[in-house]
């Protein structure tokens, strides 16, 4: 017995040192790393190590067009708002747009950061290009959608919320759309159309506990108008038939 | 034993450790990330001799003392490296590959029990070498199970210590041991007091040190229980998806569940063509309902219990089951069931092992967990960056395997793992503090509360944090959720709708002037 178990022992540790001398005589090669990757590392890298000059310009040497770009640009735009001020981070993607203005991606940024500077017409007009130009863009149209509920267009952003579900009824895009919602709502809490606007993404997802909560937010704000009129009717059916399921 | 079967054996077990070693020589470099959480406590315990997360605050961390013990034991003579680790999970997985082999051979007794038992090894490696090559503590428990098995056959009292022992490696295990020491009892194959005494040592050290450090409750069952909240039918789904072989065409619900429906038939099958099963050798056979019922019960307790299943918990549920199901087809007297049992179970295991097989000569990405635990190689080299210059900050995020592991400072679990002052703010609400109940998401309130110096997060996990007015108080750096190797070798960017990492480092602690120079001032050396 313990010759067999002394057997399978020294089997066990020929099979370790030979699994393991193979492995490092042939080594897992890794994907080679690009230009820009190497950049948007080393750029990250010295920010963490609070060295925000040398991150910044190690970041301007991630390539336009690279799959880092963007990430690369978000980063540039919080050193920008840090050392300069929002409005630098603004000025350095509003001159890229200008550069390059078939990139959509970049217009919505722009819109991104012309929102959150709350020039919300604005960035309506940057999203609305985006959605001239690429109709199946969905997110441009969750954007647009957005932007014009923060401006107070409120018919014209369900209309808009509505035919971005058309274009992309996918759960993603639409998780990111109420997601935006949620953070406007939190930022902005004295805009009580958001939570119609929230009543109408609940409606759609079926969380009708959650709908009834931001019809009630807001109804609680008075609004007037046939939106309001529709919210009304619509909390009413929803607390008959919450009070006939609880009967 | 004849010399030609023992020869066979010696083959099979060298080809079984081979693979073994070869896979989790490959693959360690990206563990799961509560893996590493279990390094932290264990190289605590050796540097300040506390099995703590965080030094000083006794909280009970880890879930499986057995484990966390034996790997402070390790720490004690390697460095805490992941392929230290990983050369230790090898060693496991082959020994507990070898054991449930052997199980089988001994519970069929035959002339073609030999090859039959080695027959279970594709299987067996398939579904515990996921979490193995995640450096997590399940193949050390079923290598106990296993070697337990074994020994129940002639000396149940080391069987109950065996079993005693799995039990606080993986907790679950409890149910199998309750069951065998019962049926050990019922049988009358050993005194009662003999099978009490022999858990009492089996289990006797591990809970002598969990009772020194910690309260009775482990911390994590309660916070996992508090924070996710998943239906029983995710549960179930997550449990086939993950039982069943993890192959790319067994996606689809039907499909599994007519595989499920097959592996049903062939437990039916086998007790309906007895075959060898009825012989003289049937009377020291182990008690085969009770191991597969115990694998269900605890597959049960996963779905009433609403647990979020993670990877490893898997092989728990899996093997016992996969071995009752192999052991009916492949004794019955039936031909055709033996080869359903080869179609249905041991081929298409075979196949998923040959996937992580294949994918350790190269293409990477068919391994089935590499986008998952690649994140954890973003987070121990944002933590290695941040502890360079940070060391003393208090970091928060709702993930501290990978990052407590990067990062020695403080590290406050905003789920709640870790750190139970974050429990009084969970469970979050879903839909709009976290899009599902599955998510250990971060509060906002938790993070005001203890206002860490750092916070770090998918933005999966920061939903309601990130739009939250807090962020105010952070700069908000952006990292690929991958480093640039694996996010090209995945041909993504993108994990759990996250496309980012975010690093928030608190503003009023870095005063930056005009021209970019910046200051940490003081509480952050």
């Amino acid at each position: 017995m313990s010759r067999q178990v002394a057997l399978l022992a020294a089997l066990l540790v020929a099979a370790g040192f030979l699994a393991g001398l193979t492995r490092e005589a042939f080594p897992l090669a890794e994907a080679q790393v690009s230009e820009s990757e190497r950049m948007l590392e080393q750029g990250l890298a010295s920010l963490l190590a609070g060295d925000l000059l040398d991150g910044r310009s190690e970041l301007e040497r991630v390539s336009y067009g690279s799959a880092s770009f963007m990430t690369a640009l978000d980063n540039l735009a919080t050193i920008d708002a840090l050392i300069v001020g929002p409005q630098a981070a603004l000025a350095r993607v509003a001159e890229l747009v200008e550069r390059h203005p078939q990139d959509n991606e970049l217009r919505l940024r722009l819109g991104e950061l012309h929102y959150g500077s709350a020039a919300f017409e604005e960035a309506a007009r940057q999203a609305a290009e985006v959605a001239r130009v690429a109709p199946s863009d969905s997110r441009a149209r969750y954007a647009l959608a957005l932007y014009q509920l923060a401006g107070g267009a409120l018919v014209e952003a369900i209309s808009s919320y509505q035919s971005a579900l058309q274009a992309d009824p996918g759960a993603h895009q639409a998780r990111v759309a109420l997601d935006a919602l949620w953070r406007h709502a939190a930022r902005y809490p004295e805009q009580s159309q958001t939570h119609f606007a929230l009543a109408f993404f609940c409606s759609l997802q079926g969380q009708t506990a959650q709908e009834i909560v931001e019809l009630e937010r807001y109804l609680a704000a008075r609004p007037s108008g046939a939106i309001a009129d529709a919210a009304r009717a619509r909390l009413q059916t929803l607390l008959e038939s919450d009070r006939a399921a609880r009967r | 034993m004849t010399s030609s079967r023992a020869r066979w054996d010696g083959v099979c077990f060298f080809i079984v450790a081979l693979v073994s070693f070869w896979i989790h020589l490959t693959f360690h470099r990206w563990p799961f990330d509560d893996a590493l959480i279990h390094f932290r406590i264990a190289e605590h315990l050796i540097r300040f001799g506390e099995p703590y997360f965080n030094a000083g605050e006794a909280v009970m961390g880890s879930s499986s003392p057995a484990w966390t013990l034996l790997l402070a034991a390790l720490f004690s003579v390697f460095p805490a490296t992941t392929a230290v680790v990983a050369g230790l999970e090898a060693t496991i997985v082959a020994v507990g590959c070898l054991v449930w082999c052997r199980w089988i051979q001994l519970e069929l007794d035959d002339a073609a029990a030999g090859w039959i038992g080695w027959g279970f090894a594709p299987v067996y490696l398939s579904l515990v070498h996921y979490s193995g090559v995640g450096l997590m503590e399940t193949p050390l428990a079923l290598a106990l199970v296993g070697l337990a098995l074994l020994q129940f056959r002639q000396h149940p009292v080391t069987g109950a210590a065996l079993l005693s022992m799995a039990s606080l490696v993986r907790f679950e295990l409890a149910v199998l041991w309750i069951a065998l020491a019962t049926w050990t009892l019922v049988t009358r194959r050993a005194h009662p007091a003999r099978v009490a005494a022999g858990s009492a040592v089996g289990a006797l050290p591990f809970v002598a040190y969990w009772l020194v450090y910690f309260p009775l409750l482990p911390h994590t069952i309660a916070a996992k229980s508090l924070v996710y909240e998943v239906p029983w039918r995710e549960t179930l789904d997550a449990l086939t998806r993950r039982a069943l072989p993890t192959l790319p065409w067994l996606a689809s619900v039907e499909l599994r569940a007519a595989l499920v429906a097959v592996l049903v038939a062939i437990l039916v099958g086998g007790v309906v063509f007895r075959g060898r099963r009825s012989g003289p050798a049937a009377a020291g056979r182990g008690p085969w309902g009770l191991i597969l019922g115990a694998g269900c019960a605890v597959g049960c307790v996963y779905g009433v219990s609403g647990s979020l299943l993670f990877p490893w918990y898997v092989p728990l549920v899996g093997v016992p089951i996969a071995a009752i199901v192999y052991l009916s087809g492949t004794t019955s007297e039936s031909r055709a069931l033996v080869v359903i049992t080869l179609v249905a179970l041991v081929i298409p295991h075979s196949i998923a092992l040959g996937i992580t097989f294949v994918a350790s000569f190269g293409p990477i990405e068919r391994y089935p967990y590499l986008a998952e635990n690649a994140r954890v190689r973003r987070y121990v080299d944002v933590a290695r960056r941040l502890d360079a210059g940070f060391a003393t900050a208090t970091l928060m995020s709702s993930e501290v395997g990978g990052l407590g592991f990067g990062f020695r400072g403080r590290v406050v679990d905003g789920m709640g793992l870790v750190s139970p002052e974050a429990l009084p703010y969970h469970p979050l609400h879903v839909p709009d503090e976290r899009s599902r109940g599955s998510l250990g998401a971060i509060p906002p309130e938790f993070v005001e509360a203890i206002d860490p110096e750092i916070v770090v997060t998918l933005e999966a996990f920061g939903e309601a944090l990130l739009r939250s007015p807090i962020a105010e108080r952070y700069v908000d750096y952006r990292f690929p959720v991958y480093l640039p190797a694996d996010a090209r070798a995945l041909g993504t960017s993108e994990l759990w709708e996250s496309r980012h990492l975010h690093v928030w480092l608190r503003r009023d602690r870095i005063r930056t002037d005009p021209l970019g120079a910046t200051t940490v001032l003081p509480g952050i050396p």
